[in-house]
């Protein structure tokens, strides 16, 4: 099989990762609960990749680095953390339903959102946040690119806009951890929300947010913590209050390990790498006649992804011939991205999307235009 | 049998606090280790785990900790209990 579906998940793990989710497993207690050295170990291994995400991403304490099962789950804990009812809030149409449907649920409870428009190209116009902006606003909730389109949106300049209206800028880095630069403090991100399974090659169910000293997040749930256990209410201090319940310390083990690859190899040279194959594979495709590319290719800083479509033939149905007749794993559908469908025109057909990671290849992608091409001429 | 030398526990507000000062306890070379942290310190031992420091060492601790503004809840002296023969931990 061909693995074009990198943007839901990387399949190819560096072997360290699986050894260590496999030693965690047979060594780890769980962390934060007991000092015997199973527990110490487990919290041990915690602690360092606390200190490897907020080294790779800028965050200033590694306490401030709390772990959730993937990026929804701490989108989840950051718009119900810093948004209540009667707040206002920008987001935008490259949003995935992890950051609408909480902000959808908040609004029919009174937050009021706004909504930046994307063009055909799958781009906003910057000068439209500076629209939407209000003094009572709370915080723009936005993507770094778009799952769909790969489109890079330039957080630096958002974020200077969005603090000179006193907001916080919350931002979900699915796409774009571990594939690109994401620096908190230049960028004024106030809280980042990752997942560990994707471009940081690490384990599903691990991911978390960073969260800049001195925005405070009401917990999203709450119990245990193996700290303050005679207190009624969640622990106060970062990262406690955000984590109850047991840590998912194997997988966090593995996540370790594919920090420990990523700064081996570094983010520019493994986003070079797959960043050159997305672009060799839009070059092609983008020539073959009846076939339809989405997205702004034309951008220096882009995710590996390019999202198509060929003639008026169903995304699904697509997707279903590449893989059974190509063996090629592609995304079709609507990629739980709704308003950038909307944008797009691409509602009813959906898209089949060709997602890249650095363990793809040319050849790989050589196949796969030549099977482009093939379904092109039916 | 209950051992009557002083020794003093440093406590914190979860692990991560204790384990970023153990780190840099041990990067000073000032000897520390890893304990269960005492539950009749009550309140003050919020978090499971602490750091026994003997009683030699716990002005050069407690120096360390001010010029690095080592972050920890309180520090504590107990006596008058078991003592562990060696460091299982660290």
């Amino acid at each position: 099989m061909i693995y074009f579906d990198n943007a839901a998940t990387t399949l190819h793990k560096p072997e360290g990762v699986i050894e260590a989710v496999v030693r965690a497993m047979k060594t780890s207690g769980n962390a934060a609960r007991g000092v015997h050295g199973a527990s110490l170990g487990a919290a041990g291994t915690v602690y360092e990749t606390r200190k490897k995400l907020a080294e790779l991403f800028h965050c200033p304490r590694p306490d401030h680095v709390a772990f959730t099962a993937n990026a929804t789950g701490a989108l989840n804990i950051a718009i119900y953390g810093l948004l209540a009812p009667g707040d206002h809030a920008v987001t935008t149409a490259l949003e995935h339903n992890s950051v609408l449907r909480p902000l959808y649920d908040l609004e029919e409870r009174g937050l009021r959102l706004d909504m930046v428009p994307a063009d055909r190209l799958g781009n906003v116009r910057y000068e439209d946040f500076e629209r939407l902006l209000r003094p009572d606003t709370k915080a723009v909730v936005c993507t770094h690119a778009s799952n769909l389109t790969g489109n890079v949106l330039d957080l630096r300049r958002i974020g200077e806009m969005a603090h000179r209206h006193g907001a916080y800028l919350i931002v979900d880095a699915s796409q774009t951890a571990g594939c690109l630069p994401i620096h908190m403090e230049e960028m004024g991100i106030d809280v980042l929300c990752f997942t560990g399974h994707k471009g940081l090659l690490g384990p599903q169910g691990t991911g978390g947010l960073c969260i800049r000293p001195g925005v405070e997040l009401r917990p999203f749930q709450r119990g245990g913590s193996g700290v303050h256990s005679y207190d009624r209410r969640q622990p106060s201090a970062y990262p406690t209050r955000l984590e109850a319940g047991t840590l998912n310390s194997h997988g966090l083990a593995g996540l370790s390990a594919a920090l420990d690859y990523i700064a081996r190899e570094g983010v520019g040279a493994l986003h070079a790498a797959e960043d050159a194959l997305a672009r060799r594979f839009y070059g092609e495709v983008s020539r073959i006649e009846g076939v339809t590319v989405y997205g702004d290719h034309s951008q220096a800083q882009r995710a590996p992804i390019v999202s198509l479509n060929i003639r008026d033939y169903d995304s699904a149905v697509v997707a279903d011939v590449l893989y059974t007749d190509y063996e090629i794993a592609t995304r079709a559908g609507a990629h739980c991205a709704p308003r950038m469908h909307e944008a797009l025109g691409t509602t009813e057909q959906g898209a089949v999307r060709f997602s890249f990671s650095p363990f793809n290849t040319l050849e790989e992608v050589r196949i796969a235009v030549e099977a482009i091409r093939d379904l092109s001429k039916e | 049998m209950p051992d009557s030398t002083l020794r003093y526990y440093i406590l914190f507000e979860n692990y991560e606090q204790g384990l970023a000062l153990h780190g840099l306890l041990d990067e000073q070379g000032l000897p520390n280790r890893i304990a269960p942290a005492p539950r009749c310190f009550k309140e003050a031992a919020a978090c499971g785990m602490s750091l026994l420091v003997e009683e030699a060492d716990i002005d050069a601790v407690r120096q360390c900790i001010k010029e690095n503004r080592g972050e920890y809840r309180a520090i504590l002296p107990l006596a008058g209990q078991l003592q562990a023969r060696r460091d299982k931990y660290c």
